[in-house]
C-alpha cells in the first residue's frame, strides 16, 4: 500500500485523536483503507444557535497534504452565511496558499502546513458560533444573519432538529 | 446511458428505413448509393447515424478503461466540453473553405478525444489521492494512456503526411497542432504517473518527488507555450487571427509566466538553502520538542528560520515551493530588502512559542503584526489606530454580542492592542461594568490554558486546547502595556470614552428593541467565557460588543 507523507501524517492524527478525543467533535474515516477521506460529527457549539446539534462532515484530504488544504463538506443539511448550500465550507484557512485573487483575505488568512484536522474542525467550530458576513458563501444566509434574525433563527433550529432525528 | 441507447437505437431504426426504402424504390446498387448521398433527409440521418456510432465507441473505450465516472470527472467533462465546443467552432469559422463532411468528422472525433484525455488527467490526479488502489486500476490507466498516445500519434501522423503531401496549409495543420498537444499532455501524464508510483514503491519517501514533478510541469507549460505561438503564428500568416487560440494562449502564457516566476523566487531560496538557514543547534532541538510541524515527525536535524521555528529541511521545502512565509508564524522567510521591521519584530524574542501547535501560531502571529507595528508607528499613534479599529468594528458588531468580523478587518494587524486598550480604560472606570471586560486579561497573564489571541484568525482559535506555552508572549504584551505612561492612558482613555459615548447613541437609537434579549445573554456570555470555548473564541469584538452593551443596560 502506497506510503506517502501525507497518510503517514494522516494516520498519525488519527491515531492521536483516537487516544486522545477532543471535545466537541468526533473524527474517524469514510473507509478504513482511505485515509485521506475523514468524517467528522460536529458538536454544536453550546450558547450558540447551533446548540445541540450533531453536524457530520466529511472532510477530503489532497495527495499533497499538508501542503494544501482538505475540502470539509457538511453532509447534515446546515444554514450558515459561510457554507455553500451544497454544504462546502468557506473560511480562509482552508484556501489555498498565496494572495487571494478576489482580494478578499490576505495571504497570512489562507492555508499553511500546521494545521491538523484538529485545528481545522476546532475552526469549523468556531466558525459556527461567530459567522463572518462579510465574504459569505450562502448569500441568503447571511442576508438573513443580518436582516432577519428570526427568520435565520427558525433555519438554524430546524437544522439542528434534522441532525439529531439523523442520529 | 439510457437516453444513448433508445437515441442510438431510434437512429439505427432511422438509417436502415431510409437505406431499405432507398434500395426498394431504386432497386439497384449505384442509384440507390447516389440517392443517399444526395436526399437531404438521408444524408442527415447517416450522419447522424456516424455520430451514434462515434458516441457508442467512446462510451465503450470510457467503459473499459474508466469504468463508470465519478462526480469530480463528469463535472470536469461537462464543464470543459462547453468551452472546447465554443472554441472548435470558431476554429470552423477559420476553416471555413475546408468545410466538408469529412472535416466535420474529424473535429467531432477530436473532440471526443480530448475529452477522454480530460478524463485520463482526473483519474491520475484520483489515482495519486487515493492510498489503496487496486491492480487492476493501475494496469487499466496505463494501457488508457497508452490507448490515448497510440491514438494521438496516428492522427498525428497521418495529419503531418498530408500536410507533407500537399504542402499547402490546410486544415490538417489544425489537426496536426491539436494533436501534438493531446500528445504531449499525455506524455507529462503518464510521467507524473510514473512520479507517482516510483513514490509509492519508495514507501513515500522520495523527497525529491515535487521538485522532479515542478520541473515536469515547467518543460510542459515552456512546450506548450512555443507550440501555441508557433501555431498562432501560421494561422496568423495563413488565414487571419485565430480566435479559438487566444484563451488557450493567454491561459498558458499567464500559467507559464507564474511558473517561471515562482520557480525563480524558489531557486533563490532552495538553492543555498543550506547557507541561508542555519542548522539548529542540539540545544535548540532540545528546547522544543523537536517535532517537526510540518509532518509532525521527530527531528534530528532541522533549518531554522529567521523567526526562529524549526523544520525538517524537506518539509521546508516543499511548502517554500508554494509560499515563502514561515509556516507557524508566517513571517517572511527572507527579510524584505528595505526594512527590517519583520525581521526585528522577531528578533526581539526569538524562539519563544517554539514548536507550538497549530493553534498556537495565533498567538505569534499576533505578536508579530503588534511587533511590526510598533517599529513602524509610535505608542501613541497606534493606541489610536486601534481605538479607531475598535469603534469601526464594534460599529459593525453592535448586532449580536458573539459577532466576529475581525478576520477581514483592515485595522487587524493592530488589533492585540485593542484587547489591552479597552481593558486598561474600563479598569479605570471601576464599576461592575468594568470588572466584566478586565476578566480577559485576567485570564492573559495568568498564562493559563485560556488565551485570547484572536487577533488575525480568530477561526483557529479554540482556547482551552491551546498549549500552555504558547501564551508567553500575550503575557509579556500585556503585561508591557499595563507599564505605559498615565498620560497617555488618559489621553487613550478619552478617546475611547468619546467613542464609546457616540456609539452608545447609536446603540441606543438602533437598537432599543433588542436590549431586553441582550440583557439576559451579556452577562451570560461574559461569565461563561472562562469555561466554555466557544464564548471566549469569539474575538475582542465580542468583549466590545459587550461592554457597550453592559453600558446600555447600567444607564
Amino acid at each position: 500500500m502506497a506510503a506517502s507523507q501525507a497518510s503517514l501524517l494522516l494516520q498519525k492524527q488519527l491515531k492521536d485523536l483516537c487516544k486522545r478525543p477532543v471535545d466537541g467533535f468526533s473524527a474517524g474515516l469514510v473507509d478504513e483503507t482511505n485515509v485521506f477521506k475523514w468524517n467528522v460529527t460536529i458538536m454544536g457549539p453550546p450558547d450558540t444557535l447551533y446548540d445541540g446539534g450533531f453536524f457530520n462532515a466529511s472532510m477530503s484530504f489532497p495527495s499533497n497534504y499538508p501542503q494544501s488544504p482538505p475540502t470539509v463538506k457538511f453532509t447534515s443539511e446546515m444554514w450558515h452565511p459561510n457554507v455553500y448550500e451544497d454544504g462546502t465550507v468557506c473560511i480562509s484557512i482552508l484556501h489555498p496558499p498565496g494572495e487571494d485573487p478576489n482580494g478578499y483575505e490576505h495571504a497570512s488568512e489562507r492555508w499553511s502546513p500546521v494545521h491538523t484536522v484538529e485545528s481545522i474542525v476546532l475552526s469549523i467550530i468556531s466558525m459556527l458560533s461567530s459567522p463572518n458576513d462579510e465574504s459569505p458563501a450562502n448569500v441568503d444566509a447571511a442576508k438573513e444573519w443580518r436582516e432577519t434574525r428570526d427568520e435565520f433563527r427558525r433555519k438554524v433550529r430546524r437544522c439542528v432538529r434534522r441532525s439529531q432525528e439523523m442520529l | 446511458m439510457m437516453r444513448l441507447q433508445t437515441y442510438a437505437g431510434l437512429s439505427l431504426i432511422a438509417t436502415l428505413a431510409v437505406i431499405y426504402h432507398a434500395f426498394n424504390s431504386r432497386g439497384q446498387f449505384y442509384p440507390a448509393t447516389v440517392y443517399l448521398s444526395t436526399s437531404k433527409i438521408s444524408l442527415v440521418l447517416l450522419l447522424n447515424m456516424g455520430l451514434v456510432i462515434m458516441c457508442i465507441l467512446w462510451q465503450l473505450t470510457k467503459r473499459v478503461f474508466l469504468g463508470s465516472l465519478r462526480e469530480a470527472e463528469v463535472e470536469r467533462l461537462n464543464e470543459q466540453s462547453w468551452r472546447e465546443v465554443m472554441e472548435i467552432l470558431f476554429a470552423i469559422t477559420i476553416f471555413r473553405q475546408d468545410f466538408s463532411v469529412t472535416f466535420l468528422a474529424m473535429v467531432t472525433a477530436l473532440l471526443l478525444i480530448k475529452a477522454l484525455h480530460w478524463l485520463a488527467q482526473k483519474r491520475v490526479e484520483y489515482i495519486e489521492t487515493t492510498p489503496s488502489v487496486p491492480m487492476l486500476s493501475h494496469i487499466r490507466i496505463v494501457s488508457f494512456m497508452g490507448f490515448l498516445l497510440l491514438l494521438d500519434s496516428l492522427f498525428l501522423y497521418s495529419n503531418i503526411k498530408h500536410l507533407l503531401a500537399t504542402k499547402h496549409a490546410s486544415v490538417s495543420l489544425f489537426f496536426s497542432f491539436e494533436y501534438m498537444i493531446l500528445a504531449t499532455t499525455t506524455v507529462s501524464t503518464f510521467v507524473k504517473y510514473v512520479f507517482y508510483v516510483s513514490d509509492m514503491l519508495m514507501e513515500g519517501q522520495w523527497e525529491r518527488k515535487p521538485v522532479y514533478t515542478f520541473y515536469l510541469e515547467l518543460i510542459r507549460d515552456l512546450l506548450h507555450l512555443s507550440m501555441y505561438l508557433c501555431f498562432f503564428l501560421v494561422i496568423f500568416m495563413n488565414y487571419g487571427v485565430p480566435l479559438h487560440l487566444i484563451r488557450e494562449l493567454y491561459e498558458t502564457f499567464r500559467n507559464f509566466k507564474i511558473r517561471v516566476a515562482d520557480y525563480i523566487r524558489y531557486r533563490k531560496i532552495t538553492s543555498n538553502m543550506n547557507d541561508r538557514f542555519p542548522d539548529a543547534t542540539p540545544e535548540e532541538l532540545n528546547a522544543s520538542d523537536a517535532t517537526c510541524i510540518i509532518c509532525r515527525e521527530e527531528m534530528t536535524t532541522a533549518k531554522k528560520l529567521i523567526c526562529g521555528h524549526l523544520f525538517h529541511v524537506h518539509c521546508l521545502r516543499s511548502w517554500l515551493e508554494r509560499q515563502h512565509t514561515c509556516p507557524t508564524c508566517r513571517a517572511l522567510v527572507v527579510p524584505p530588502e528595505n526594512g527590517t521591521s519583520t525581521a526585528g519584530g522577531h528578533g526581539s524574542r526569538p524562539d519563544v512559542n517554539q514548536m507550538g501547535t497549530g493553534t498556537g501560531s495565533t498567538s505569534a502571529q499576533g505578536s508579530v503584526g503588534s511587533g511590526v507595528a510598533g517599529d513602524n508607528l509610535s505608542q501613541h499613534q497606534v493606541r489610536l489606530q486601534a481605538a479607531a479599529a475598535a469603534a469601526s468594528i464594534y460599529e459593525k458588531s453592535y448586532v449580536y454580542p458573539s459577532a466576529n468580523t475581525l478576520v477581514w478587518s483592515p485595522g487587524y494587524a493592530v488589533l492585540p492592542k485593542v484587547q489591552g486598550t479597552l481593558a486598561d480604560s474600563s479598569n479605570a472606570e471601576s464599576s461592575g461594568e468594568g470588572a466584566s471586560v478586565v476578566q480577559p486579561q485576567q485570564f492573559a497573564i495568568s498564562g493559563g490554558p485560556a488565551n485570547l489571541s484572536f487577533p488575525q484568525f480568530p477561526h483557529t482559535v479554540f482556547v482551552p486546547f491551546q498549549e500552555p506555552g504558547a501564551n508567553v508572549i500575550n503575557g509579556e504584551r500585556f503585561g508591557s502595556d499595563l507599564n505605559i505612561p498615565d498620560s497617555q492612558l488618559e489621553a487613550q482613555k478619552q478617546f475611547l470614552r468619546q467613542q464609546i459615548e457616540v456609539l452608545q447613541n447609536q446603540l441606543h437609537t438602533l437598537q432599543k428593541p433588542k436590549v431586553e434579549e441582550n440583557k439576559d445573554k451579556g452577562p451570560s456570555t461574559s461569565s461563561d467565557s472562562k469555561g466554555k470555548p466557544v464564548a471566549s473564541a469569539s474575538s475582542s469584538v465580542a468583549d466590545c460588543g459587550r461592554h457597550g452593551e453592559n453600558d446600555d443596560v447600567d444607564t
